[in-house]
């Protein structure tokens, strides 16, 4: 266990300073992730069922305002399923990013070295080495590690969205037909 | 009277020619005596002078006689010595050898009297004792026992701004000393203990304070420099963050000023987006429209022209979501062009430090790195600076953007569906109005 802690304390000290803002990317990153899928699997199916029940129960008359309503709330049901999926995809351009300024403080240690040493000791220029390197790779594992997940988030957002869209509105359509029916009875 | 006068002149004269002729006369006498007095004194100095000249010869004889002596006992002696006299060629050098390495050995830095012994031996002309060798012998053994252990021992520590103070050391080996938690720098030769003015990492300094704590056996990790104190010294030499800064110059300063106002202007931005995302949220919540925030306006217009069809009044309604978008975006671009510039910025200062950089490689050639260092860190420096200005700033757009965006839908999508309840609303209830 000790051994455990100590190499990844190991890896962070050899990877310098920005492992821990990208470790802090990775946690935010990882928690919108597993948070947005929680919402997909069991907070969205019974916000949606919710709402297509009271569209089945409510008689409108007016089909322009209830039109105007639907649009309302399919846009807020849209905001909620890709709200943060956009947040995502920011963390996943900035790992790359923290990823070089690593490489480019790494750079800087190496050449701290060259100035003490000379280019006669390579041993020592090996710390600024895996501090430019480490957090590079880390980088771009953390942003692939996110990246099919902000994809698949995004389109499965807008597909509910577009589903909740179109099933709304056959509710409607179908009250509407039932109410002009009645009307015409 | 005159003739009178004149003859007392001339018995005067005579009178006094007589006397002065005996006042010479006693002086003549008076030198004869003193040259005969002078002839007997340098009589008795030539007699000396003999008889010093005789005790000279008796005497360089005897020392000559001596000298033979000596020269005869010495071969003696070197015969007798044999092969001893090489051991105390050994004993001499290899003191001063030991003497040498251990001016800077921790291991020997609470045993300054075993110091002064090697110094004193490596040094002296006369044959060592027993003792004395065997003292040399415990001393090295000491050293190599010394440089296994980890001790406590009381010292003198100088700290950064000179202030010295009698305190515990603590001794790791031959390799780190550290004391309250803070490592040390051993000053060879002078025995004295320097705090270093830049400690390592926090984590470090607390396994040295744990190791001070510990009790004796305990086992406790602990951050080691085996180089005995030139990786600690190198810390020392490492320019802090001010002097990095310092090293991006002008497009350093262009780069973090760019930051600072990119930074100012989303904490503008994003307070008046905070204040009316709160009001809309109030507005949301009443049924009275107020002017103050922009969903207030488009409800207020459409209390002003509820007589007109919904498809006109949606027309009109959409023109004025459109006049209250650039309000609700405005200087968000500006902070996306900022994030973006500035690793361009951060690139510039690359290419400008190594323009520098080969100028001083064409000039001077490239033998010397310290030449070519200035250069190579204002590069290095940039781009590390435009990355630390561009990363929270790309962030901070993002979180901007998100929440105008947020008002910017209520007011696109949402507008009208209030729109559409507030209607119906009023025709469930026609006399509210």
């Amino acid at each position: 266990m000790f051994e455990q802690a100590y190499a990844v304390r190991h890896f962070f000290a050899a990877g310098g300073p920005v492992m821990w803002a990208i470790l802090l990317v990775a946690i935010a990153l990882w928690t919108l992730i597993l948070e947005r899928y929680w919402y997909h699997w069991f907070v969205y199916p019974r916000e949606f069922a919710r709402l297509k029940a009271r569209w089945e129960d409510s008689s409108n008359d007016a089909l322009w305002q209830a039109r105007k309503i639907q649009a309302q709330e399919v846009s807020q049901l849209r905001r909620q399923l890709v709200g943060s999926v956009f947040l995502i995809r920011t963390f996943i351009t900035l790992c790359p990013l923290l990823g070089l300024l690593g490489t480019v403080t790494g750079m800087i240690q190496v050449f701290d070295v060259l100035g003490f040493h000379g280019t006669g000791n390579p041993r020592a220029m090996a710390s600024g080495v895996s501090m430019a390197t480490i957090p590079t790779m880390s980088g771009l594992v953390v942003a692939l590690s996110g990246l099919y997940f902000s994809i698949d988030l995004q389109r499965r957002g807008s597909a509910k969205a577009r589903v909740a869209a179109d099933v709304l509105s056959q509710i409607l359509v179908k009250a509407g037909k039932h109410e002009t029916q009645t009307a015409s009875q | 009277m005159a003739a009178t006068s004149l003859q007392e002149f001339l018995q005067e004269v005579q009178r006094q020619a007589g006397t002065e002729r005996r006042i010479s006369e006693a002086r003549e006498r008076e030198f004869a005596a003193d040259l005969e007095a002078a002839r007997a004194q340098l009589r008795a100095a030539q007699q000396e002078l003999r008889r010093e000249q005789q005790r000279q010869s008796t005497l360089s004889a005897a020392f000559d006689a001596n000298e033979a002596a000596l020269t005869k006992l010495e071969t003696e002696l070197r015969e007798q010595q044999g092969g001893l006299g090489e051991v105390f060629g050994v004993v001499r050098q290899s003191a001063g050898d030991f003497h040498a390495q251990m001016i800077g050995s921790l291991a020997m830095a609470e045993r300054p009297e075993a110091l002064a012994f090697l110094a004193e031996l490596s040094g002296a002309r006369t044959l060592p004792g027993i003792e004395e060798l065997e003292r040399l012998w415990l001393v090295v053994l000491e050293d190599m026992v010394n440089a296994g252990v980890v001790t406590k021992f009381s010292g003198e520590v100088v700290g950064p701004d000179g202030h010295k103070q009698t305190g515990s050391i603590l001794r790791v080996g031959a390799f780190n000393a550290v004391a309250a938690g803070t490592y040390l720098a051993h000053v060879e030769g002078r025995n004295q203990f320097l705090e270093l003015p830049r400690q390592p990492q926090g984590r470090y300094l607390r396994f040295a304070r744990d190791l001070e704590s510990a009790v004796p056996g305990e086992v406790r990790p602990f951050a080691l420099d085996p180089s005995r104190g030139a990786i600690l010294s190198q810390l020392v030499q490492s320019p802090s963050l001010l002097e990095r800064v310092r090293q991006g110059r002008e497009i350093g300063l262009i780069i973090l000023g760019l930051g600072v106002l990119g930074i100012g202007m989303f904490a503008a931005r994003y307070t008046y987006l905070q204040l009316v995302a709160r009001r809309v949220r109030a507005q949301l919540r009443s049924d009275r429209a107020d002017a103050g925030n922009p969903l207030g306006r488009i409800l207020a217009l459409y209390q002003g022209n509820r007589a007109l069809d919904p498809e006109t009044l949606e027309v009109k309604l959409d023109e004025a979501v459109l006049r209250e978008i650039p309000r609700l975006e405005w200087g968000l671009t500006t902070i996306k062009i900022l994030a973006a510039v500035a690793p361009l910025l951060g690139l510039l200062g690359t290419v400008v430090g190594m323009i520098e950089t080969f100028q001083s490689i064409t000039l001077f050639g490239t033998g010397d790195p310290q030449l070519m260092a200035g250069g190579i860190s204002q590069a290095l420096v940039t781009t590390a600076l435009g990355l630390t200005v561009a990363i929270p700033l790309l962030f901070l757009h993002n979180v901007a953007s998100a929440k105008s965006r947020y008002l910017v839908n209520i007011m696109e999508e949402q507008g009208a569906g209030l729109l559409a309840r507030h209607m119906e609303k009023l025709r469930n209830d026609p006399e509210h109005v």
